[in-house]
């Protein structure tokens, strides 16, 4: 069963700029980026692909055995879900194969390397020192039972 | 300034009794001390119910003075109990148990946002800020006006500001920013990054001229443009014999406090805004003298979005995209801050000749 994922929207935020990936975790205060294969792969997901389609969509850009693209593939997408980063998109599980055509790199392949999540905590001590309760209509402001969650 | 009979905003009916205990501290003060300014290109009037809280809140944006005739885009009704003698508004939560300072940030905080305004209530400070869903008209009481921390007095009403600059297609920015007429950097960073120290020792040059340390507001409608929001400035108060050029600007702070400056004391070197050129990134490094080199558009995305956005109430999370917009349009440039930050301004001038 294919299994697509998401950018775990609202919480996490996320823009490709210059072929790289910022996404921010708006609970944790946590940020992250991911750069050429994981930034592809990020694109190809983003595309609607599961994790083979994504394989897929690899293949043909990097010059690496199917087998290690697909382990550094599968790699990639736990630990994006173990970060809260994605998670799996609801329904058409049984819907047909996806082809994802990433960005065009020109002729021949480029040299692959597994992708890495670089993780940046630096704004976390913000998020625990400053943290900011949305209270409700019940009363403004209403801090007594106020919800404990950063918007 | 002037001492005028405050007026009466439109305003909803929920906010009439906010209004009314703002009125009533400046009638028993005598009437309001009114500031007009000039922010973002637009109007701004802050309506002082006393001269105590304008000389402690509107000193940040001396720089900014201006006389109008138009109708301010957004008037700010400013008052405190202690300075004011008035009574702790009914919209404020009483004084409770989570009052106590936070050692080194804001402390927690509690937002509304219902239909007829937007309310942000800070027990560390115990400061209340409340935009009108219209957007032109504000008010922040605070217990004494004259006792908030280095952080909130040297960049008064930030959040009020940033909802208003948010409707107006301009962005509240964490970083800092100097530059000519002609265009600007923003400087980005981290706290402790370098961006003060940059942003100061910059004014070491004639050439440059200052438009903030640690916020600014950037339009990104068309071609980005930085708008200055405070002259004020900070340091640590080792580095403070670093910049001598500053000392007519350096105001008294506790000794618990950082060192703040205010650049309005130093005639024609802050300045109202700029076209954006480059986003530039300190870095403190062991080198003797600063130097330029060029980053990435996805370097200075990292730098600006997490901070601006966590330090706004609430997270502003659109500023992500807002921010990406602006640094697809400028070059970014590391800025390795030496020992010497005398050779600082000299490699920022040299860059905006570059880019210019």
């Amino acid at each position: 069963m294919a299994v697509r994922f998401l950018a775990n929207s609202p919480n996490v935020i996320h823009e490709t700029i210059e072929g790289e990936v910022i996404l921010i975790d708006l609970k944790s205060g946590t940020y992250y980026s991911l750069r050429e294969v994981g930034a592809a792969a990020w694109q190809a997901m983003e595309g609607g692909a599961a994790e083979d389609e994504i394989v897929a969509a690899l293949e043909p850009r990097y010059d690496a055995p199917s087998a290690e693209i697909r382990e550094a593939v599968r790699r990639l997408v736990d630990e994006l879900e173990r970060e809260g980063l994605v998670r799996p998109a609801d329904g058409d599980t049984d819907r047909p194969e996806k082809r994802v055509v990433l960005d065009s790199i020109g002729a021949g392949r480029l040299p692959f390397a597994p992708p890495v999540l670089e993780k940046h905590t630096d704004m976390q001590d913000l998020i625990l020192l400053d943290p900011v309760h949305e209270v409700d209509v019940r009363g403004w402001p209403h801090p007594a039972d106020a919800d404990e969650t950063r918007a | 300034v002037s001492h005028a009979a405050p007026a009466r905003p439109t305003q909803a009916p929920a906010l009439d009794g906010l209004h009314d205990d703002f009125e009533r501290a400046a009638r028993a003060a005598g009437g309001t001390t009114d500031v007009s300014l000039t922010i973002a290109a637009r109007p701004v009037c802050l309506r002082f119910a006393c001269p105590a809280a304008a000389a402690a809140l509107g000193r940040a944006f001396a720089h900014l003075a201006a006389a109008h005739h138009a109708a301010p885009s957004l008037t700010l009704h400013v008052w405190d109990s202690a300075t004011a003698g008035a009574d702790r508004p009914a919209f404020a939560p009483p004084r409770g148990a989570d009052a106590e300072a936070a050692p080194q940030g804001t402390g927690a905080s509690y937002f509304h946002s219902g239909g007829a305004y937007r309310a942000l209530h800070q027990p560390a400070s115990d400061a209340l800020s409340v935009l009108s869903a219209k957007g032109d008209a504000g008010w922040f009481w605070t217990a004494d006006a004259t006792d908030l921390p280095y952080w909130d007095y040297t960049a008064p009403f930030r959040h009020l500001l940033s909802w208003w600059l948010d409707a107006r297609g301009c962005h509240h920015v964490h970083g800092g920013a100097v530059g000519t007429t002609e265009g600007g950097v923003l400087l980005a960073g981290s706290g402790g990054s370098g961006k003060s120290t940059a942003a100061l020792a910059s004014l070491l040059d004639e050439r440059l001229r200052y438009a903030g340390d640690d916020y600014v507001a950037v339009s990104t409608e068309g071609q980005p443009f930085v708008h200055s929001l405070y002259c004020s400035g900070k340091v640590h108060r080792e580095d403070v014999h670093r910049l001598p050029h500053l000392r007519p600007a350096l105001h008294a702070t506790r000794a618990d406090e950082k060192a703040v400056f205010y650049v309005a004391a130093l005639p024609g070197r802050s300045i109202a805004g700029f076209p954006l050129r480059a986003i530039v990134l300190p870095r403190v490094t062991d080198r003797p003298t600063a130097r330029v080199r060029r980053s990435t558009q996805a370097a200075a995305l990292a730098a600006l979005a997490p901070s601006t956005i966590f330090q706004l109430h609430p997270p502003a999370r659109e500023a992500l995209s807002h921010l990406a917009d602006v640094a697809r349009t400028v070059p970014a440039f590391f800025l390795e801050l030496g020992a010497d930050v005398a050779t600082i301004p000299a490699e920022l001038v040299r860059l905006l000749e570059q880019v210019g």
